[in-house]
């Protein structure tokens, strides 16, 4: 399977201020990528630069084979967007709205859309500027999934979603690629939901790519580390794969990033032989957040 | 369903609230345009036009609201639009707001246009040109419109922009228009085929680099490509409206013969012996001194006349070459060429207002350095001329009924109202026409290209109307189609003649033709040519012409023997239109005698047609009153103040005593005869009237001549007020300086050292108050000598009232 989304040295200026700064970015086909990062990362630019609403600086991306810059309605036939800060048609009716979006798919589908509709119990008599934040978002999302994308593109999807919706969500999803093949790319904050839904997961910091990986085996990579130290005995200078080390007292901690075969043995040696190490697996959350202090740390 | 079909069913349900709003606007504002309200319905007819205006207004807000409404729901600026991430064409979505605008402000107001036009039935052959006028304006206006929506993102940021386009559009606009207006009044502005063309050719500009912004915009989304196109189309309409020479219109052909042209003969008839400025508003512009005159014609066609059109004169003197060329300006609305006119309408004898206006030609424009240099000076004069030719043709003689109608071309004028009055009539003339940039008629024009005249064939008269060729009230303007009320008085008031019902019953309403024939160019030369004549601030137009230059004229006059009343009035007309174009009269001119020679048995006519500032008909009639018309002049003495002069003469006051002293009360420009025939009463009674009309009187040194020895009369007081009032108006008050003088009032001193050192003062002033000054104080000198001896001395000057002298002390 190739590629529905692979970027090449992609690089977004404002006024000569760096956005995306020379991301290499490869999304399978069928894969559910979640894009993470903390705010002001370039995590929106990078999809708006994908979905052609923005201009590269250099670089290139290709989405579904197609340079980004090339992307047209043939592309967007088989792209589902879905973005928090999306300008809705507030006039319209979900029943308008449909009206609207259908003529333009010819993979529309009417039965799936009724599902959706049911599922997302979306009233039919209130304009959308008139709707709640989720309500608006389920809405979008409707429009977006009833001609049964080849890729969705999601930015910032759960904000607004009561539970409920969000857990139909998401499992809806994971139904529809898997039986699909659908490709998923998500960036969100909202990483316990992402945990359940991603194979995939990129982070990207100050518009650099730091990690893009499959999920699991980044969970084998990444481990809470605590030492308690003898007496009087000082931690060693840190290594490099570790990252936000902490002392307090004689305990001392970090986040492993290589681990692997040998790593405990590695360790133990690391420290004094009197010296207590114990070995904890990380949510991707907590690895989220460790590379996010990581990289704020070395800024 | 196509996708173009499906955004434009889109828009078209999301707005056709405002629609319902914008459809009924246009269809009210063809309504007013196309109801014609009767010519006596004044509130009909302000509810009419009013509604005309409002809507006209209410469709350019309605088209600044739904216009960027329908762009802004597809946008072109931002990141987060609906539209961009689904699968629509831009160029489709184009394609459906052009179809969405063209319909609903081009296709719909054309058609509402067309309905408006068929009512008013415009002929077929200028619907076309009005229609494509209309098309090209909408779409101009809607592409603007179109254009300020694609650059922004919501309806705030289209009226910012749209905003900052007008106010500097509208800025610069009244420069330019401010810049145009100074080059028409130096008579060097652009003629309307550059007009035209300049209008054409920024809006065709406008168009395309419009539409070139909004493709642009849906093609690559490069909002600064976009604001350069629209900063390039800004400047270059500017530059095109206001500087670009393109011709684009062909220049109008006339129908003037080659061997009638060849014989039109042009010679220099008067000049005015006034050098005026020539009017400049540009402060780093040497000042321009002009000279005008008339430029006379010879063997103009049947019923022609000529006007120069643009003069490059030179004249070559003391080794020196001054001159410059420019054009005229155009001439007023209510220009009538009388001779011709006259001409054209005989055997009907023409009867003029009293008012005339003037019209004259620049003879030679130059440098004030140069003037000086030359003033006063001879030497070989030169001017090339372009000349118009034109002919008065009787188009049309309608009966004087209501609802008589004259149509030619898209031309149509139909009588809405006539309103007897005792001498005269007012009628309502409602003018139609429509001029369509596509079709202009851009023919020169001299004066309005219709005018009208009131005849009796019976009575062989024709008059022509008040305020030449009437005002014109109620105009309106809708989409090209101008509609008017021309409001025609015809009196016989003050004038020869008597306009009254049994004339009018007879009457016919002749309109005549204003045709321009072609243009001639001739040179003319003069090798003894000199600027004579004083320096006057402002601009003069009226020419010197004297009974000398009317001489020919006058001797084709002739007095049948034993003349009927009818033949006598004839025969006064005649001459009355032939004076009335002088500036000048005399005594001895031929008039006074013709006129005498009417014979004292049809004083009565001369009296009767005296009313106006007839210098001639007064003179006659001084000649010809004699003790037999006693009762005669008494009866007419109120009307006519001039008759005073006979009842000093023949000693009538006390029989005119009631009369007398009305007048004292109310006017203030009574004759000295008047004041004479009162002061004789000696009576201490008259002198409260006397004084208030010293006070109040625009001749206080006449007035104060004739009462100024009554036995008895106190003028100390009327004397102070009359200076005080006379402070207001400029002549006036050097009037009353000598006035002033004579009861010591210091400040006429100061009045006169102002008034001599102010170019603005006519020099023949400068004499009198010269001596007036020197009378006063024993002091003469230049005037700026005098002026410092009054500023060194004047808290120092105590007035001798036995003297009458102010002495220094």
């Amino acid at each position: 399977m190739g590629n529905v989304i692979q970027t090449n040295g992609l690089t977004k200026k404002f006024r000569g201020k760096v956005a995306v700064d020379n991301l290499q970015l490869e999304v399978a086909e069928g894969s559910i990528y979640a894009f993470l990062g903390p705010n002001g990362a370039g995590k929106t630019t990078t999809i708006k630069l994908l979905m052609n609403i923005l201009f590269p600086t250099s670089g290139t991306a290709d989405v579904l084979g197609v340079p980004s810059s090339k992307i047209g309605p043939e592309q967007f036939q088989q792209i589902g967007y879905v973005s928090e800060n999306q300008k809705i048609p507030g006039w319209m009716t979900v029943p308008q709205l449909i009206n609207y979006c259908k003529p333009m798919y010819p993979t529309w589908d009417d039965d799936f859309c009724k599902r959706l509709l049911t599922q997302f119990d979306l009233p039919n008599d209130v304009k959308l500027k008139s709707m709640s934040r989720g309500m608006k978002v389920k809405a979008m999302l409707l429009s977006s999934l009833a001609f049964r994308p080849r890729l969705l593109v999601l930015d910032e999807p759960f904000s607004g979603l009561d539970p409920l919706v969000r857990d139909e969500f998401i499992r809806g999803i994971l139904e529809l690629t898997e039986t699909e093949g659908w490709s998923v790319f998500i960036s969100s904050h909202d990483i316990d939901e992402v945990e359940r839904l991603a194979d995939w997961v990129g982070f990207i910091d100050k518009g650099s790519l730091r990690v893009s990986e499959n999920k699991e085996s980044l969970q084998e990579r990444f481990r809470q580390i605590e030492v308690t130290l003898p007496e009087g005995a000082a931690a060693p200078a840190a290594a490099q794969e570790w990252i936000v080390p902490e002392q307090a007292g004689h305990r001392y901690r970090f986040v492993e990033t290589r681990y692997g075969d040998g790593s405990n043995e590695r360790l133990q040696a690391a420290f004094s032989a009197d010296a207590t190490v114990e070995t904890q697996t990380l949510s991707l959350r907590e690895i989220y957040l460790a590379l996010a202090r990581h990289y704020k740390g070395e800024a | 369903m196509s996708l173009v079909k499906h955004i434009f069913m889109k828009d078209l349900r999301r707005l056709r609230l405002f629609l319902c709003f914008w459809i009924p606007v246009v269809l009210i504002a063809t309504v007013a345009a196309s109801i014609q309200a009767p010519a006596n319905d004044f509130a009909l007819q302000t509810t009419l036009k009013v509604t005309t205006v409002l809507t006209a207004v209410l469709q350019v807000i309605m088209m600044a609201l739904i216009i960027p409404l329908l762009m802004h729901s597809e946008p072109l600026v931002g990141t987060t639009a609906f539209w961009l991430t689904r699968p629509l064409k831009k160029s489709d979505v184009m394609k459906a707001k052009f179809v969405f605008a063209g319909v609903v402000f081009v296709l719909i107001p054309m058609l509402i246009q067309l309905i408006m036009l068929l009512a008013h039935q415009v002929p077929l052959g200028y619907i076309a040109p009005a229609l494509a006028e209309r098309a090209l304006n909408q779409a101009s206006f809607t592409l603007l419109l179109i254009g300020f929506s694609v650059l922004t993102r919501n309806f705030g940021f289209f009226a910012l922009v749209a905003g900052i386009y007008i106010a500097v559009g509208l800025i610069l606009a009244v420069v330019v228009q401010i810049f145009q207006q100074l080059q028409a009044f130096e008579g060097s502005g652009a003629g309307i085929i550059t007009t035209d063309s300049r209008m054409l050719l920024s809006t065709l500009v406008g168009l395309l680099l419009f539409s070139a912004m909004i493709f642009v915009q849906y093609r690559y989304r490069k909002i600064s490509w976009a604001y350069s196109l629209l900063t390039l189309e800004f400047l270059l309409s500017l530059w095109i409206t206001s500087f670009s020479d393109i011709a684009f219109f062909p220049k109008p052909t006339g129908t003037l013969a080659a061997e009638d042209a060849k014989r039109i003969e042009i010679a220099l008839g008067n000049r005015n012996t006034n050098i005026s400025d020539s009017f400049s508003m540009r402060p780093n512009k040497e000042k321009r001194k002009e000279l005008r005159g008339n430029f006379r014609y010879e063997n103009l066609p049947e019923n022609g006349f000529a006007k120069a059109r643009k003069v490059h004169a030179t004249l070559e003197a003391d080794g020196l070459e001054v001159g410059e060329g420019s054009g005229d300006g155009s001439l007023s609305s209510h220009f009538m060429a009388k001779e011709a006119l006259a001409e054209t309408l005989a055997p009907l004898e023409a009867v003029f207002a009293d008012r005339h206006i003037y019209h004259s030609d620049r003879l030679l424009k130059m440098k004030e350095s140069e003037y000086i240099a030359l003033k006063g000076k001879s030497g070989r004069y030169s001017a090339e001329l372009e000349i118009d030719v034109f002919r008065y043709t009787i188009a049309a003689t309608l009966p004087l009924q209501v609802d008589e109608n004259f149509r030619q071309g898209p031309y149509n004028a139909s009588i809405a109202s006539i309103l007897r009055e005792t001498q005269g009539c007012t009628v309502i003339v409602r003018e139609r026409d429509i001029n369509p940039l596509f079709k202009r008629d851009r023919r020169p024009t001299a004066g309005p290209r219709w005018s009208f005249a009131l005849a009796n064939k019976k009575k062989g008269e024709a008059y022509l109307p008040e305020r030449d060729n009437g005002q014109q009230i109620f105009q309106t303007e809708s989409s090209g189609l101008s509609t008017a009320n021309k409001l025609l008085r015809f009196s016989s008031v003050d004038k020869f003649g008597t306009l009254d019902g049994a004339w009018l019953d007879d009457a016919e309403l002749i309109i005549i033709e204003t045709e321009w024939l072609g243009e001639i160019q001739r040179t003319y030369t003069e090798d003894v040519f000199s600027i004579k004549g004083s320096n006057q601030g402002g601009p003069a137009i009226i020419p010197n012409t004297k009974a000398k230059d009317n001489i020919e004229k006058l001797a084709a006059i002739e007095l049948p023997d034993d003349p009927s009343r009818a033949d006598v009035k004839t025969y006064i007309q005649k001459i009355q239109n032939i004076s009335a174009t002088q500036s000048s009269f005399g005594t001895r001119d031929p008039q006074v005698g013709m006129l005498t020679d009417i014979g004292a048995e049809h004083l009565d006519l001369l009296i009767e047609a005296s009313g106006g500032r007839d210098y001639y008909l007064r003179r006659a009639i001084e000649n010809l009153a004699a003790e037999e018309h006693k009762e005669l002049i008494l009866a007419h003495l109120g009307e006519h103040f001039h008759l005073a002069k006979s009842v000093v003469k023949f000693g009538w006051q006390e029989e005119a005593r009631k009369t007398l002293l009305d007048g004292l009360k109310y006017s203030e420009d009574l004759p000295k005869s008047w004041l004479q025939s009162v002061a004789r009463f000696q009576d201490p009674e008259t002198y409260p009237l006397l004084t208030d009309y010293l006070i109040r009187a625009r001749h206080r040194d006449d007035a104060y001549d004739e009462i100024k020895d009554l036995p008895g009369i106190e003028l100390d007081e009327a004397v102070a007020k009359a200076w005080k009032n006379a402070q207001y108006d400029g002549w006036e008050r050097l009037n009353t300086i000598p006035l002033a003088l004579q009861f010591g009032h210091k400040d006429a001193l100061s009045a006169i050292t102002i008034a001599l050192n102010d170019e603005s003062t006519h020099s023949s002033w400068n004499n009198k108050l010269r001596k007036s000054f020197s009378q006063h104080t024993g002091i003469s000198g230049s005037d700026e000598e005098l002026r410092i001896w009054y500023l060194a001395n004047k808290d120092r000057l105590r007035f001798n009232p036995e003297t009458k002298m102010f002495v220094v002390k």
